[in-house]
């Protein structure tokens, strides 16, 4: 878990080129070539330079295979992965789930986005405001990182309970990968979720099981890591005032509270140029213009959308295509799904707002555009969005019914298609899976770190991080701490 | 009674690389004393460390890559990576140093490692099973840990 590396920044009068390669602490590999004029940002270009080729080694396989390989995509969000694949086979296989199966695989789901979460802040963010022991993995770091005894020396204890919780966190996570286990059998890749359900019946015992290990997680979201959130975040006031990007965001919904799927814990939605908009699928398409990838494959919609890789072609810089909505270049991620649920903030959240921001504030909209589409925004969405998981997992332990059966059969067509949308926790997540003589002919996965980390669309638009990076404060170019704070806020 | 657990770890999907996968696959079926325990990891990272809780040596069987003809075996200690900065990389940023220093912070003790490691041929083609390179060095590499794991055994007795 090492600092940013630089590259090396090559400085010219008042504007120098900074390159972050790679971003550490994120899943996966990102490279960020920043240019800054007067301690700002005023360009940013993010590079995915990892082919990854799922969609070609899935092509010709039984499509129940999709399910298990793909959850090789993501070490952290498997779960999200086989969900939207058994979705996609689901719809495919024109198969109707029962209840108990629609909740087994929620109770999967919110465990792994419990664990995910917090990973996230104590694992990979937290380094960027919290001062840990001059021993890996908090080191190397950047030589002025601006910590929280940076800015106040009365924030000692502060952090010493952070780096408490660090550890802490460690323990809770692996309380989470339990319960995803008790009904996913293992994690990371779970072999519980199937098309036409989950092959684990919930049992009394298994129910309690799950309740039992529910109930620390609970505790630690609730009494620390809610708290912790607001208070580091009040030590940043600034990091409410940047990293707005686009302000655009979308959301597929993800929890179904019915088995339409007509009513989810999180909605769908698209929000842009400041108005809700109803979420329409045929409105996705992918640009390729800047992307490793032949130039006649651009614009396509993702049912139509093909993988061909150009690595050498002149003007891309990333192997990750840019997807765009209407056009629009839309966030995706806690944020997003919390701007277009608004749901009321904890307890905790409205009292610490007041206090320390002064802000009334009962639902998470009334936090205002700009403060929650911002750095620490980012942050303070998770959290909340942890917290607003806890009672409807309780919900669900009531409601799913011991012995009942959790898988229905299902023939697999010689041709068919389906889609599935889920939410990975990083964001919006679907597979589109096309079948032909009961094999995959093609599959396509669009993923929350496409929608987020993509390059420039056809148009020459900067992708949603790209653009949230414009403005970011760089004092000093030998410590670029907050390009890499806003990288992370993303979760990548 | 000292306890040592010998840990395979790769991507078996990617032909060299899941070495240390088979060898465990191999050597778990085999007798062992029962303070030994043989596991696989496979690309585990971040929480790698919950697994180490509870033993006093740990032997890591992965691929190393260090320039010399492919299929060669290495043995490596601690400090022999800790000497080494360009060794402190990994896909997610947590090596193994890194996961024993959280299992140290968490339990409050941490097993001694060594790794024992093959120069991979090939670990880029997507396929399960060894290279033709490194196949036939395969039962060369096992052992050689079961050699070691004998060894262990009798330091710890």
């Amino acid at each position: 878990m090492s600092g940013c590396k630089r590259n090396g920044a090559a400085a010219s009068g008042k504007t120098a080129h900074i390159a972050i390669d790679p971003v550490t602490r994120i899943e996966g590999h990102l490279k960020a070539d920043v240019t800054v004029e007067n301690g700002k940002v005023v360009d940013a270009k993010l590079s995915g330079g990892m082919y990854r080729g799922f969609e070609q080694i899935l092509r010709g396989r039984d499509p129940r295979d999709s399910s298990q390989i793909v959850q090789r995509i993501c070490g952290v969000c498997p779960t999200a992965h086989a969900t939207a694949s058994i979705m996609a086979q689901d719809a495919a296989f024109g198969v109707k789930v029962t209840n108990n199966a629609r909740i087994t695989r929620n109770l999967i789901l919110g465990a792994n986005y419990l664990q995910s979460h917090l990973l996230h802040f104590y694992h990979l963010a937290a380094q960027d405001f919290v001062q840990g022991p001059d021993s890996a993995p908090f080191v190397p770091r950047y030589q002025k990182s601006d910590l929280l005894e940076d800015r106040s020396k009365d924030l000692k204890a502060v952090n010493a309970a952070a780096v408490d919780q660090y550890i802490e966190a460690l323990d809770v996570r692996a309380v989470c990968h339990e319960m995803v286990a008790i009904w996913g059998g293992k994690m990371p890749h779970v072999q519980g979720l199937v098309a036409g359900g989950t092959t684990e019946m919930p049992t009394k015992d298994r129910i309690l099981e799950y309740a039992v290990r529910f109930k620390k997680v609970r505790d630690f979201v609730n009494n620390k890591y809610l708290p912790t959130v607001y208070t580091v975040g009040s030590v940043y006031p600034d990091m409410f005032k940047v990293g707005q990007g686009h302000k655009a965001c979308i959301a597929y919904g993800v929890f179904p509270l019915d088995n339409a799927y007509s009513k989810f814990m999180m909605k769908s939605g698209v929000y842009f140029d400041g108005k809700d908009h109803k979420f329409d699928p045929s409105k996705i398409h992918e640009d390729v213009k800047y992307s490793w990838f032949e130039d006649s494959t651009t614009g396509l919609h993702y049912s139509e959308g093909k993988t061909i890789p150009a690595p050498e072609k002149e003007g891309a810089y990333s192997f990750v295509k840019a997807p765009r909505y209407n056009g629009v270049a839309c966030e995706v991620g806690p944020l997003a799904r919390m701007w277009v649920e608004n749901p009321p903030l904890s307890p905790v959240g409205q009292k610490m707002l007041k206090e320390k921001f002064g802000m009334d504030a009962k639902r998470f909209r009334d936090l205002g555009e700009d403060a929650a589409f911002s750095l620490m925004g980012r942050h303070v969405a998770r959290a909340e969005e942890s917290w607003y998981i806890l009672d409807f997992i309780d919900a669900w332990l009531k409601e799913v019914k011991p012995d009942e059966e959790t898988f229905t059969a299902y023939e697999i067509p010689e041709s068919a298609e389906g889609t599935g949308f889920t939410e990975a926790p990083r964001g919006a997540l679907l597979h589109y899976l096309d079948v032909k003589d009961s094999k995959i002919n093609n599959y396509q996965i669009v993923s929350a770190t496409l929608w987020n980390c993509n390059p420039r669309d056809d148009k020459g638009v900067r992708g949603p991080v790209e653009e949230a990076l414009i403005g970011i404060p760089v004092p000093d170019i030998d410590n670029p701490v907050n390009v890499a704070r806003l990288i992370r806020a993303f979760d990548p | 009674m000292e306890k040592l657990l010998v840990l395979g770890i790769g991507n078996t999907l990617l032909t060299d690389d899941g070495v240390g996968v088979h060898a465990a696959e191999v050597l778990w079926k085999e007798e062992w004393p029962e303070n030994v325990t043989v596991m696989e990891a496979g690309t585990f990272t971040q929480d790698i460390y919950a697994l180490f809780q509870g033993y006093d040596r740990l032997l890591v069987l992965d691929v190393i890559h260090a320039e010399h003809e492919p299929g060669t075996i290495y043995e490596l200690t601690e400090d022999d990576i800790r000497s080494n900065k360009k060794q402190r990389v990994s896909i997610h940023d947590i090596d193994m140093l890194d996961s024993l220093r959280m299992c140290e912070m968490r339990c409050g003790k941490r097993p001694k490692m060594e790794i024992i490691g093959m120069q991979p041929y090939d670990i880029t083609t997507w396929n399960i099973g060894l290279s033709d390179v490194c196949k036939p060095k395969f039962d060369k590499f096992v052992a050689h840990t079961r050699k070691r794991i004998n060894e262990i055994i009798a330091e710890m007795s």
